[in-house]
């Protein structure tokens, strides 16, 4: 209808704007548009940054990667800057620079083919990548894996490999190491590459083939391919849920999210159950009661999440049990799960989620009802929660207290929204991310495997 | 005495009430504990209006449901005299002729009360019209029930209507289709036993129109929180006994407790008695049993009146006296952060008592919760006695959140004590109060804060739960639908609106325009959410009153007897006779 006038600063808005406008005005949008929390989120943050950041590597005049990298953690440090609590900004920048680190990489191996034995990619036929440039991290690697003894002579014993039924594909593996390096092992685990490891789609290895080739269109199908997997990455998650919903459960879940909203549904496509759903009052009680209702609401930032939410859960036959939050202690006993989403996930398996749900969490420990965080890959933050409330987000006061109530206002010495809060790793039972289930004790190490160590640091 | 005990009942109020004789202080008090709650709703129902504006509003504004009363109790009162007539021709008909004689005694004695009044709201034409017509004219109630609930139904954004507590039972059901059970399985056997609870129209004849009244303050929550509840059903039973003759041929202690069985059994219809109401009850009814049964009607009216005066200021007015006094002495002079959830008056009583008589300062964490939000009750409450800048505490200082933000003020705010009202105390030590309490007293423990209970032993039962959902209560599940109270206001919702819009962000996808227009439609019909979640299969919506924190979340019971261990319960019973 009034198709002339310009969408309302966010998402949209800013994905129109991305194609036409020179780089520099995109960058300073977006850091307003995520100053002023017009876009807000972690998928939208995530997408937004991805965005950018095509168009700032496919715009930079760079000859070598090394000036790339500059260029993108200079534009990377002013979004974490503009929005320091979406994580997620700072994920998608970290993804996209160990992407750019590893064409580096290839492209350094490319010119100088003769320097280390020893692939970091296992399926590089040559197998000639350099080592590293730096010291392996403590965590295991890949790359250090295939520097197998055999070569080095490292003084490791040698395993006798070819006696443990390893499929004849590749007789190089020599140690149990080497397994996860093992092209078939790999594929089906995706946890090994730094970077790819979330990606739907495994890298193409004919990208490595040419190192030479021009590396910044290499880097822009990285990019993509980090898009690709924002964008399908609840799919995934969901694809999960049959593995944790059995029949005639009773599903407690609090808030709402499109990746625990598809996650339900994706079970109730199978299975009939119960959904009991506490709904998060005042900061998303009416997504909540859209997402119950099947109605849409205005309050869904963008596009993003309309074809999850066209569907509601009592439409596929669930029954939903919708309380307020007050409720949540005496309806606990009779769940059997727990669901929550996560809006990031710290480096030591922490996860920060809407506000109430560390209470959620308590409760359900007290029950013995385990819990379930859903979180996609590019949730997880290689930051640590030194400070619990570093990364607490505080809300409009005026859902808690109308501005027209002048005697609370004006007498009130404060008045408390958290969004968000912190819920340790230690209550957390089961996180499900795209990668399928992943215990709390090993979560750590999904989250580090997500970057380089280089890039740790912004 | 009962003066005394009239401010108790609600903290907000600090009416005084002229001393009187013993009769008309049994009236006074309770049109004091009314007014207070008719206060109480507006506030609880319209959070955001200020008070004055709300006492100086015209009458036959219809916003509210006090003043739909007013208007029933108007409409009424323009056939008075008639009504009069063809209710004592109705009684001499179909009651025997002392029933008569009750009935003109208690016009005669509400009559009296009005004047009265403290105030002149419209309590007194509300009470007089129905114990003029209750129950007796219920072919003109009908002609203006539905009139009455239509202004309800056809006003969703009206807070006050809600809950319209006049509203006939059936209204609920002719709106929404009866076809699917919106009854929560698991917790079916806490709902009514049938939807059709105590109104005007259903109440039979035998109901004393104080006990009436109360019923439907009850139903409709504008009497909430159990020492005011109790404390009115004292008082009008108080007003029942007064107004009771003993039929021809049977004795006061025998009869009386089945005329009083009547009634409370109409009031428990209403909403199910508290624990603290049950075990009022308990009492009363032993000590009629008791009486000697030669003594004088007269006489014997008069003692257990007396008694009735005596209980509520022993368990109520000095226990309560105690308890906050107790309770204060636990709060340090200065630093202490203390969270509370919800309203309690003894919380209340307790935080004021600290504040003004021990002169201490401290910060209070009210947290809150939907749909009730009694919470902000509270924080007017402490906001009015000074609790703020400039006012006479000023060293004291209130934050405000909501459960949602329970963990965020524990941590940051330094709450160095928690302090929860009680429902009930029950036998195995465990805490019965309003929903959400569970969870406070959980994550205050979590965080190391010592969790004190404020209850009167008035409280103590010997029942026992050890789920949330065995002993409870379901609220109407309709409250919590309707959330958005700001359309009232016209002028500052644009301005928000316009925020809003601007807010609103990518909303717009590839129709801007009508995106924003669509988002202002939202704000004005976004409380409809949910309104018809009763046609949706499969959803239900529960409102649970109350919840079950377990004896291992508290570390201190207060009671008038003194402070104890969750695991004293019982002894206290014991010691008491507690309910047998």
């Amino acid at each position: 209808m009034a198709s002339d006038l310009p969408p309302p600063p966010g998402l949209a808005s800013f994905r129109a704007l991305l194609p036409s406008g020179p780089v520099e005005k995109s960058i300073e949008y977006l850091i307003s548009l995520l100053r002023r929390r017009q876009i807000r989120g972690p998928k939208e943050c995530a997408l937004a940054t991805a965005w950018l950041l095509r168009k700032v590597v496919s715009t930079t005049r760079a000859s070598e990667p090394g000036k790339l990298i500059t260029r993108v953690q200079e534009v990377g440090k002013k979004l974490v800057d503009a929005a320091p609590r979406e994580l997620t900004v700072g994920n998608i920048v970290r993804r996209v620079l160990g992407a750019i680190r590893e064409e580096e990489e290839n492209r350094d191996n490319g010119s100088t083919p003769d320097t280390t034995p020893g692939g970091s990619i296992p399926p590089t036929p040559a197998g000639e990548l350099p080592a590293p440039p730096i010291p392996a991290s403590a965590m295991y690697s890949s790359r250090d894996a295939s520097h197998s003894p055999a070569r080095h002579n490292t003084g490791r014993p040698v395993l006798l490999s070819q006696q443990t039924g390893q499929p004849p594909l590749r007789p190089q593996v020599t140690s149990m190491f080497s397994i996860i390096s093992h092209p078939t092992m790999r594929h089906s685990s995706g946890v090994s590459s730094p970077i790819r490891s979330g990606s739907s789609t495994p890298m193409a290895t004919s990208q490595v083939l040419q190192p030479t080739t021009d590396f910044r269109a290499e880097i822009l199908e990285a990019i993509t391919e980090i898009v690709d997997e924002l964008d399908q990455a609840d799919e995934l998650v969901a694809g999960y849920a049959l593995e944790h919903i059995a029949p005639s459960e009773t599903v407690f879940t609090y808030s709402t999210s499109t990746v625990v909203q598809r996650f339900l549904l994706k079970a109730a496509s199978k299975r009939k159950f119960t959904v009991i759903q506490a709904e998060s009052y005042p900061n998303s009680h009416k997504r909540t009661h859209a997402t119950t209702m099947g109605v849409k609401t205005t309050d869904d930032e963008d596009e993003l999440d309309s074809d999850a939410f066209q569907k509601p859960l009592i439409a596929a036959g669930i029954t939903v049990l919708l309380i307020p939050d007050s409720a949540i202690f005496a309806l606990m006993s009779r769940a059997n799960k727990v669901i929550i989403a996560a809006n990031s996930v710290l480096s030591n398996g922490s996860v920060v989620a809407a506000a109430g749900s560390k209470a959620l969490v308590k409760a359900a420990r007290f029950h013995r009802v385990p819990v379930i965080v859903l979180a996609e890959t590019y949730k997880l933050s290689p930051l640590y929660p030194y400070d619990p409330f570093e990364y607490v987000d505080y809300g409009d006061v005026q859902k808690v207290v109308e501005w027209q109530d002048r005697e609370m206002i004006t007498g009130l010495s404060a008045v408390r929204n958290p969004v968000s809060e912190l819920v340790e790793v230690e209550d957390v039972d089961l996180f499900v991310t795209n990668l399928g289930g992943v215990s709390k004790g090993f979560m750590y190490r999904v989250v580090r495997d997500q970057y380089r160590d280089e890039d740790l640091e912004l | 005495m009962s003066s005394e005990s009239a401010p108790s009942t609600n903290g907000a109020s600090s009416t005084t009430t002229p001393p009187t004789t013993s009769l008309a202080t049994t009236s006074d008090a309770a049109v004091v504990a009314e007014q207070t709650s008719t206060t109480d709703l507006d506030a609880l129902a319209k959070g955001k209006q200020k008070d004055k504006q709300k006492q100086k509003r015209p009458e036959p504004q219809t916003s509210t449901t006090a003043e739909n009363i007013a208007e029933g109790g108007a409409g009424a009162k323009l056939t008075g005299a008639q009504l009069k007539k063809q209710k004592q021709l109705e009684k001499q008909q179909r009651r025997a002729e002392k029933i008569t004689l009750k009935g003109e005694q208690v016009v005669a004695e509400q009559s009296q009360s009005i004047p009265q009044a403290p105030q002149g709201r419209p309590d007194g034409p509300r009470r007089q019209s129905q114990s003029a017509g209750s129950s007796k004219q219920k072919d003109q109630l009908q002609v203006q029930l539905p009139h009455l609930s239509r202004k309800g139904s056809n006003q969703p954004p009206e807070p006050g209507t809600v809950r319209v507590p006049f509203q006939p039972a059936g209204t609920t059901q002719t709106q929404a289709p009866r076809g699917i059970d919106k009854r929560v399985p698991f917790v079916s056997h806490l709902y009514p036993p049938s939807r059709h609870t105590a109104s005007l129209s259903n109440a039979p004849r035998e109901i004393h129109p104080s006990v009436l009244t109360l019923a439907l303050h009850l139903r409709s929550l504008t009497l909430c929180g159990s020492t005011s509840r109790t404390l009115a059903l004292l008082l009008v039973l108080k007003r029942v006994i007064n107004a009771y003759t003993t039929p021809p041929n049977t004795a006061l202690s025998r009869h009386l407790t089945t005329y009083l069985s009547h009634q409370i059994s109409f009031l428990s219809s209403a909403r199910p008695l508290s624990i603290a109401q049950g075990n009022a009850i308990r009492w009363l009814k032993k000590l009629i049993s008791q009486l000697d049964p030669d003594l004088e009607e007269s006489e014997a009216k008069k003692f257990l009146c007396s008694a009735i005066d005596s209980f509520i200021r022993e368990k109520v007015t000095l226990a309560g006296e105690v308890i906050s006094t107790q309770a204060s002495s636990r709060i340090e002079q200065t630093g202490e952060t203390i969270l509370v959830y919800g309203k309690s008056s003894l919380v209340e009583r307790t935080l004021l008592h600290a504040a003004k008589d021990d002169g201490k300062k401290f910060r209070v964490v009210v947290v809150d919760s939907r749909p009730l939000f009694e919470g902000k009750n509270l924080t007017r409450g402490l906001l009015r006695a000074g609790m703020r800048e400039g006012g006479e505490l000023d060293g004291c200082k209130v934050v405000y959140t909501l459960i949602s933000g329970l963990t965020e003020v524990l941590e940051q705010e330094n709450i160095t004590k928690c302090i929860l009202g009680a429902s009930g105390m029950l036998g195995n030590g465990a805490l019965y109060s309003r929903c959400g309490t569970a969870m406070v007293a959980m994550m205050a423990r979590e965080a190391k804060v010592p969790v004190i209970v404020v209850a009167e032993t008035l409280k103590f039962t010997s029942k026992m739960a050890v789920d949330s959902l065995s002993l409870n209560e379901v609220g109407d599940a309709d409250a919590l639908v309707e959330i958005e109270e700001s359309n009232v206001f016209t002028t500052p919702v644009t301005v928000s609106k316009e925020n809003e819009a601007g807010k609103k962000g990518g909303g717009g996808k590839k129709k801007g325009g009508e995106d924003k227009d669509d988002g202002e439609g939202d704000e004005q019909n976004s409380n409809s959410l949910l309104k018809d979640w009763r046609e949706k299969p499969n959803l239900f919506l529960l409102n649970l009153m109350y919840d079950v924190t377990p004896a291992e979340y508290l570390d201190l019971i207060i009671c008038e007897l003194g402070t104890l261990p969750p695991g004293a319960v019982p002894v206290v019973n014991g010691v008491h006779g507690g309910d047998e």
